[in-house]
């Protein structure tokens, strides 16, 4: 298994720009008390991740409660949402409305530090020996960037979108995908996912789904938050990368490779290349305890350091945003 | 179908290939012929003499003998009717590895492979894959270092006798870099070169330099050592829209460094406070299977009637032409070759 460092300066502000984010949080908490106020939805017995029955609880946000797993220390909320309850918030959800119609999504902050070493990586890591078709998946597409980026590769024959949010329509016709809502069986060589694992209701069926539809040598990209990570361990419920009802599962470093391997993937690549956590820490040193050695490399060291310190939080795979590569056995 | 195999030579590599073979389910290890080995198998043929072990009833030889012996033992192994896997080098020099083309050439229905393991390391593999898919334009040049230390036994060693090894730390180790260089490149026609004995007290090269090119202009910056008291292992790849360096070699030592794979875009000019020093992009890998996809390929090979086509016979040549080119480019150093063999 190969591990991937990146190596690029920004602050939290070039992909968040705080004004939008402080709406989308604003509409978050509407929809929240519009579409939530009363059941609790279903309880979950088991860690998404390890099927590990005992947990601990974690932390309370916006009144959603999340648990950690005493095996694999993924973290998880329960209860959660039933799926008809999601139905509902996804369709009239005013946040993901005001998200997906944002241009913001776009600017120039997000295509450079986001999604440009994200289309890098999906072009270095396709690798096909011989010349038949090719076709490639995006699950639950919602990003223009990767679309109009995919659409410029070669390799493939057939590119489908499957299920993406609405406001991606034009783009996808524009860059010949087709949209689909079901996977036919052993039929896809690479599928990405990005952003959407931390959303499933049930992200072990979701896993095999893939699987499933993934031809053999397969490949399956995708990207999500992590338990593991520095910035997601000392923010907790105060992690704004944290939305409930949107995020449901953050997976551990353990807890990830375990789901893929039980379902037969062999994983190629885990990777945590975020550049971010510290500056997180730092953006929110008041309003977090953190031990005093943290709080004093943050505060007195100079930039060489905290840099040297983010690059060991990747090659440890400890930062709190991930990437997986993995290949259907 | 599982393979019947003999190895020639059972010291470390010897021994580990057979763990390999036996590993991955291959085939079944027969016969060892080594002069210094102890019977501990019951169900295994062996023997002090090859010539015995080519006798028995095998469909493939593994060699990993000094370099003496190396390409004779091919030529026999090939000669009666076994498909061969031999360690680097394919021989001591140039000569010795044309005499094994032209009997290969003899036995069209045999597989014959060396191991050059490097091809098979995971950040070449996956160096090769970028470079391959133009993502990168153009290849410019390279600048490769490949070192060690030594060793306190070094000057006792096989390695550093003359007749037995046939050259020193170029043909030992440099072998796999320029190997990995004509992965790269193709091959190459110019050679400008120093080979010396700086240090260690050897009839053989301790240090080689040299500068490549070819015809496409294309050049390349090569140095082997086993004066490089810190181990080494960096082959740095530019090309028109990027580079690559490939840093650390995952190997039993781990002295190499973690193996990675440093991956960088040119700046443009509108990103000036990035200018020379843009951001990159290292993967690291943790294992090394390179034997294993060796012994792998070696099997299929045989099994399913596939070329060959890492270390091939015509990859061992082209290698060797250009270790020649390096050894004759130095005329200081061929003058006291020629003297020596006075
Ligand atoms: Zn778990």
């Amino acid at each position: 298994m190969k591990t991937r460092i990146v190596r690029d300066d920004f602050r939290e502000a070039e992909i968040r720009p705080s004004k939008e984010f402080s709406e989308y949080y604003r509409l978050i908490q509407e929809d929240i008390s519009e579409i939530f106020h009363s059941e609790a939805g279903n309880y979950i017995e088991e860690c998404p991740a390890c099927k590990c029955k005992s947990a601990r609880f974690y932390f309370n946000k916006n009144n959603f409660t999340y648990l950690e797993c005493s095996d694999c220390s993924t973290v998880y909320m329960s209860p959660r949402p039933t799926i008809g309850m999601l139905h509902e918030f996804y369709s009239r959800s005013k946040a993901m409305e005001y998200w997906n119609s944002k241009t913001f999504q776009d600017t120039s902050g997000r295509k450079k530090h986001v999604f440009a070493p994200r289309i890098r990586w999906i072009g270095e890591s396709i690798e096909f020996d011989e010349k038949s078709s090719k076709n490639y998946c995006d699950f639950y597409s919602k990003y223009n960037p990767i679309i109009e980026a995919i659409s410029e590769f070669n390799e493939f024959t057939n590119k489908d979108s499957y299920k993406p949010i609405p406001e991606l329509i034009p783009t996808l016709s524009k860059s010949g995908f087709r949209i689909s809502d079901n996977l036919k069986a052993s039929y896809y060589s690479v599928i990405t996912a990005f952003e959407v694992y931390d959303r499933f209701y049930d992200p072990n069926s979701v896993t095999k789904l893939l699987y499933d539809s993934l031809e053999e040598n397969g490949l399956l990209m995708i990207s999500s938050m992590s338990s593991s990570g520095l910035d997601f361990q000392f923010m907790k419920s105060k992690s704004s990368n944290i939305i409930p009802p949107l995020h449901m599962n953050i997976f551990s470093i353990e807890g990830i490779v375990k789901m893929f391997e039980n379902v037969g993937f062999e994983i190629l690549e885990l990777s945590t290349p975020g550049s971010l956590d510290l500056k997180i820490l730092e953006n929110h040193i008041n309003d977090i305890e953190l031990p005093r050695f943290l709080r004093d490399i943050i505060l007195n060291r100079d930039e060489q350091i905290k840099e040297n310190f983010q690059e060991f939080l990747q090659r440890g795979r400890l930062s709190s945003h991930l990437r997986l590569l993995a290949r259907k056995k | 179908m599982a393979l019947r195999f003999g190895i020639i030579g059972f010291g470390k590599i010897g021994q580990l290939r057979k763990k390999i073979i036996e590993e991955l389910e291959l085939g079944k290890v027969l016969a060892i012929s080594d002069p210094n080995y102890k019977q501990t198998h019951k169900d295994i043929f062996l023997t002090n003499n090859y010539h015995e072990l080519l006798k028995q009833d095998i469909d493939a030889v593994i060699i990993a003998t000094p370099n003496n012996i190396t390409a004779t033992a091919v030529i026999d192994a090939l000669n009666s009717g076994k498909h061969v896997f031999s360690e680097k080098p394919p021989g001591r020099n140039l000569e010795e590895v044309i005499e094994i083309k032209k009997c290969s050439a003899k036995h069209p229905n045999l597989k014959l492979k060396f191991g050059f393991n490097h091809r098979a390391h995971y950040s070449v593999m996956e160096a090769k894959r970028i470079a391959s898919s133009n993502r990168m334009g153009k290849l410019m040049w390279a600048r490769a270092a490949y070192g060690k230390a030594g060793s306190l036994d070094f000057k006792e060693q096989w390695r550093s006798t003359k007749n037995i090894a046939g050259g020193g730390i170029l043909l030992d180790q440099g072998i796999h870099m320029l190997d990995l260089l004509i992965l790269f490149f193709g091959g190459f026609s110019e050679v400008k070169s120093f080979v010396d004995t700086t240090y260690w007290d050897i009839p053989l090269e301790d240090n080689a330099f040299a500068i490549l090119k070819n015809s496409s202009d294309q050049y390349a910056v090569f140095h082997s050592s086993s004066t490089q008291w810190k181990h080494i292992f960096r082959l740095e790849l530019f090309f028109s829209e990027g580079y690559m360096i490939l840093n650390g070699l995952d190997t039993g030592s781990k002295s190499y460094g973690r193996e990675s794979l440093i991956i960088g875009k040119r700046q443009f000019e509108d990103e000036v406070e990035l200018l020379g020093n843009p951001s990159e992009e290292q993967i690291f890998f943790d294992d090394d299977r390179s034997w294993y996809f060796e012994m792998n390929d070696f099997s299929n090979a045989i099994i399913n009637d596939k070329p060959i086509i890492k270390g091939s016979v015509d990859s061992a040549v082209d290698v060797m032409q250009l270790i020649d080119k390096i050894y004759s480019s130095d005329n200081s150093w061929v003058k006291r070759e020629n003297e020596g063999e006075k």
